[in-house]
């Protein structure tokens, strides 16, 4: 089973790297969108079918607690997991995110290993990169 | 005074963690370099702490950087994806950093900006007489950071 995945970021550096992370993680992906900000993230997912969102707070235009609001008032989106990869990490931001429904945190600047591991874990992916059905509390996240 | 320390103790480590991490890049904090920037980047921050910070760097040294962190050959080195990894160095360091000076609560950052060094001496959003300057030499080049902040002191 192979995921689409979407990055946002304002930094195109940073979309890169991330993508390059998860190309070289194992992650079996099968298309990656990309994104600038939460505006445009929501007119990627009108075109395109995506299993989870990889997206950055500090945006301009709409930015990531934002974007977490747009897509849990949208039924069509509010299931997608969201990974928070960003530099802001007070646990009062976590909490925030986490509230807002996001699934996984990891700060910036990450080691590779982060991003594999919370992407693995928030999509119930083994070590040999298959897919596991996730038995775990729907609320329960990767912070 | 005390407080001071602790404030340099903190971004010091934010600026070795963002330049290993994220550009493989390895400094050393030295006196002065004497070093000619041509790039810089500005952030404001607020919270518990209200300020600005700089980072001003020589051209080879940011070319040097995002090579690095986007695995690129020197030639796919391009003015616009300098300044993006420039900025989101900049924007690393500062979230870094507020992390160390107060882990539990919310920092607004802002976006970074970017801008080409025409007066080296010309003043930032971070330059001001009571500025916390560190410098550093790399590979590639030399670099500063700069940092004003109100009641730090």
């Amino acid at each position: 089973m192979s995921f689409n995945v979407l990055i946002v970021d304002d930094s195109g550096a940073m979309r890169a790297v991330i993508r390059k992370i998860i190309t070289i993680s194992g992650f079996k992906m099968d298309q990656c969108f990309e994104a600038e900000n939460g505006c445009e993230a929501m007119g990627q997912l009108k075109k395109n079918w995506v299993d989870v969102i990889i997206s950055d707070i500090n945006m301009p235009e709409m930015n990531g607690l934002e974007l977490l609001k747009a897509l849990r008032q949208d039924p069509l989106y509010q299931n997608i997991p969201v990974i928070i990869v960003s530099t802001e990490g007070s646990s009062e931001r976590i909490e925030e995110a986490r509230q807002g429904g996001a699934r996984g945190f990891i700060m910036k600047p990450f080691l590779p290993e982060e991003i594999r591991s919370v992407l693995h874990d928030v999509m119930g992916v083994g070590a040999d990169g298959e897919y596991q059905e996730d038995q775990r509390n729907a609320d329960e996240g990767d912070f | 005074m005390a407080n001071i320390k602790k404030i340099k103790e903190m971004l010091m480590k934010a600026i070795f963690e963002v330049f290993e991490r994220a550009f493989f890049v390895f400094a050393e904090p030295v006196g002065e370099t004497g070093a000619n920037y041509q790039i810089r980047a500005n952030i404001r921050f607020s919270g518990r702490m209200e300020g600005a910070m700089q980072i001003s760097m020589s051209e080879n040294l940011a070319k040097i950087m995002a090579k690095n962190m986007l695995s690129l050959d020197h030639g796919q080195v391009t003015d616009p994806v300098i300044a993006d990894c420039v900025k989101e160095c900049l924007n690393m360091i500062c979230g870094s950093f507020m992390r160390k000076v107060d882990p539990d609560h919310v920092f607004h950052v802002s976006i970074p900006s970017f801008e080409l060094i025409s007066d080296p001496s010309g003043d930032g959003d971070a330059r001001s007489d009571d500025s916390l300057r560190l410098v550093f030499d790399a590979e590639g080049g030399g670099f500063e950071v700069m940092l004003t902040a109100s009641d730090y002191l």
